[in-house]
C-alpha cells in the first residue's frame, strides 16, 4: 500500500521496471521496526492518488537516476555470477591455478589437440610463444619459422624447446 | 443531473444541511456498501472469470549428448519458456432490489419555500453516485470499503485478505539458476522455479463513520420526521447495491486486468533474459554432455493490475 504515512517513514526506493518506463516498482519498509521490504508496482500515472504521492518523495528524475542504478548494479551482479560458474567450472583460469583445472586442459590441449576444432588455439598458443623472452630474443629465423610452421602445440613446444 | 440539498430538523427548525453534512452521510454510504458489496470478487483456485494471468519463467534446454566430444553450443537446445496460467479471481453480481418510490420516499428538500421528497433520479445523484465515485477511486482507504485492490504482503492493515488462507491470486517465479550445474547435466530438472513474488487479492475494510444529522421524510399523514437509522441505512445499502450492479448511467461498479483505475500493485511477471549458459560434464569416454541453463537478469515481461471503473 501506498500512503503518504506510509512513504514518509518507510520509503526505501523507488524505479522504473519496464523499457517504456510506465511501471514503477516501489519498496517500503514492512514496518518501522522490520528490515523486510514490501514491493508495490505502480503505473507512472500522475493523476493517480499512490502516484502522486511517489512523486513527493521520489521526484521523476530521482526515479531515473535510481533506475539506472539499479540496471548497472543487475549487470556487474549478473557479471559476478558468470564469472564465478565460469571459475567453479574450471572455465576461466585465475590466477591460483590448482584451484582450477588449467593442468588438465592444458594437457588436453597438448597431447589431444583436435585440429578441426581447435586451429584457433593453436594459433593464439603461438602468438603467446613469442611473447616469451626466449623466442623474443632469438636471432635463428629458422627456429622461429619452425614454431609458427607447427602443426600443434606440441610440436610448438618442441620448436621452442630446440631453441635453448 | 440534479443534486438537492436535504433538510434536517435544527432543534425544531427545518434547515439545510451544509456540504459537510452532506458529505458525512456520503461517507456512510460507503460504509454500508462495506458492510455487503453487490459486486464481489473472489479467489478460485482456477476458472476465474476475471481473465488469466500469465506467469512466465525458463527452464534448461534439453540434455544433448554425444560421444568423443560434447555438442557444441550451436547444437544443444535453448532454455525454454515454461507458462503459469493464473485464473483465480472471479467477479459476480448479486441479484439486488430498490425501495419503490412512492413519492415519499426519499429525503425531503426544499425550493423556493416548498418542501418536496426527492426523486429517486435525486437520491441517486445526491448520496448514492457521489458514493461510488469514492469507491471506485484509485485509493484505497476506508472511503472505498467494501472494493478490491491488490498487494504483495498476504496481511494489509485495513484490509481482509479475500481467500482467507493466504492463496495468492498470481505468483512470480523465475529460474533459479543455483539449481543448475554442469556435474549434474542430465541428473537435475529442467525445470527449477524458485519464487520471486506472490500477490494476494484484499477487499478493503469499511469504517462506520458517525453522521451529525439525518435526514427527514415525508410519513404518511404529511408530517415530517427524521429517519429511524435503521430505516436510512437500510434505504441506502439497498440502493448503493442496485447502483453498483445495475446502473443504467454509467455507475456500476466494474473490475478488469484491463482498463480502469489500478487498484493496488501490478502483478509483474519476470524472467531472466539471457540467451543460455552453456554447459558440458564428461560423464565417460563415450558420454559427454551438454546443457544451456537459464541466465541472465531479470526482466519485468508483463504487469497487470486489478482495475476498477465506472461503467
Amino acid at each position: 500500500m501506498i500512503t503518504a504515512e506510509i512513504l514518509e517513514k518507510q520509503f526505501v526506493t523507488a524505479y522504473f521496471i519496464d523499457n517504456n518506463r510506465t511501471q514503477i516498482e516501489v519498496m517500503t519498509l514492512e514496518s518501522l521496526s522490520s528490515d523486510t521490504q514490501i514491493s508495490t508496482v505502480i503505473e507512472y500515472d500522475t493523476n493517480h492518488p499512490w502516484c502522486q504521492e511517489l512523486l513527493k518523495v521520489c521526484n521523476l528524475d530521482t526515479l531515473h537516476e535510481n533506475t539506472w542504478t539499479r540496471i548497472q548494479n543487475q549487470r556487474k551482479q549478473f557479471e559476478r555470477s558468470v564469472i564465478k560458474i565460469a571459475r567453479d567450472e574450471g572455465l576461466v583460469f585465475s590466477t591460483h591455478k590448482s584451484e582450477t583445472k588449467f593442468h588438465t586442459a592444458m594437457m588436453d590441449f597438448l597431447f589431444n589437440f583436435k585440429v578441426d576444432q581447435e586451429k584457433e588455439d593453436l594459433f593464439a598458443f603461438k602468438l603467446a610463444s613469442f611473447e616469451l623472452d626466449i623466442v623474443k630474443n632469438c636471432k635463428d629465423k629458422n627456429q622461429k619459422a619452425a614454431i609458427r610452421k607447427a602443426q600443434s602445440p606440441l610440436d610448438v613446444v618442441k620448436a621452442i624447446s630446440d631453441i635453448k | 443531473m440534479t443534486v438537492r440539498t436535504p433538510l434536517y430538523n435544527n432543534s425544531g427548525n427545518l434547515q439545510e444541511m451544509t456540504s459537510g453534512m452532506i458529505n458525512e452521510l456520503i461517507d456512510q454510504v460507503v460504509y454500508q456498501y462495506s458492510t455487503n458489496p453487490s459486486v464481489a470478487l473472489s479467489v478460485q483456485s482456477s476458472g476465474g472469470n476475471l481473465g488469466t494471468i500469465a506467469d512466465t519463467r525458463l527452464q534448461a534446454g534439453s540434455v544433448s549428448t554425444g560421444s568423443g566430444a560434447a555438442p557444441n553450443e550451436a547444437t544443444t537446445q535453448e532454455p525454454q519458456e515454461v507458462t503459469t496460467n493464473f485464473a483465480k479471481i472471479n467477479n459476480a453480481s448479486a441479484s439486488t432490489s430498490i425501495v419503490a418510490d412512492t413519492g415519499r420516499t426519499f429525503p425531503v428538500y426544499q425550493s423556493s419555500g416548498n418542501i418536496y421528497a426527492m426523486s429517486l433520479t435525486d437520491f441517486n445523484d445526491t448520496f448514492i453516485h457521489p458514493a461510488i465515485d469514492l469507491l471506485v477511486s484509485g485509493s484505497i482507504g476506508t472511503q472505498q470499503g467494501g472494493t478490491y485492490h491488490i498487494s504483495t504482503a498476504a496481511s494489509v492493515s485495513g484490509s481482509t485478505e479475500v481467500s482467507g488462507t493466504g492463496t495468492a491470486v498470481f505468483i512470480d517465479t523465475r529460474a533459479d539458476t543455483s539449481a543448475y550445474s554442469a556435474g549434474t547435466i542430465g541428473d537435475h530438472a529442467l525445470d527449477n522455479p524458485t519464487t520471486v513474488t506472490s500477490f494476494f487479492l484484499q477487499r478493503v475494510n469499511g469504517s462506520d463513520t458517525a453522521y451529525s444529522q439525518t435526514p427527514l421524510v415525508v410519513r404518511g399523514d404529511g408530517d415530517l420526521q427524521v429517519y429511524p437509522e435503521a430505516t436510512w441505512e437500510s434505504l441506502l445499502l439497498s440502493h448503493v447495491r442496485h447502483v453498483a450492479t445495475s446502473s443504467t448511467n454509467g455507475f456500476k461498479i466494474v473490475y478488469s486486468l484491463s482498463s480502469g483505475t489500478t487498484r493496488g500493485s501490478g502483478m509483474t511477471n519476470t524472467i531472466l533474459n539471457g540467451s543460455g549458459n552453456y554447459q558440458t560434464r564428461n560423464v565417460s569416454v563415450d558420454d559427454y554432455r551438454a546443457q544451456e541453463f537459464p541466465d541472465g537478469v531479470s526482466s519485468t515481461e508483463s504487469t497487470t493490475f486489478l482495475r476498477i471503473s465506472k461503467g
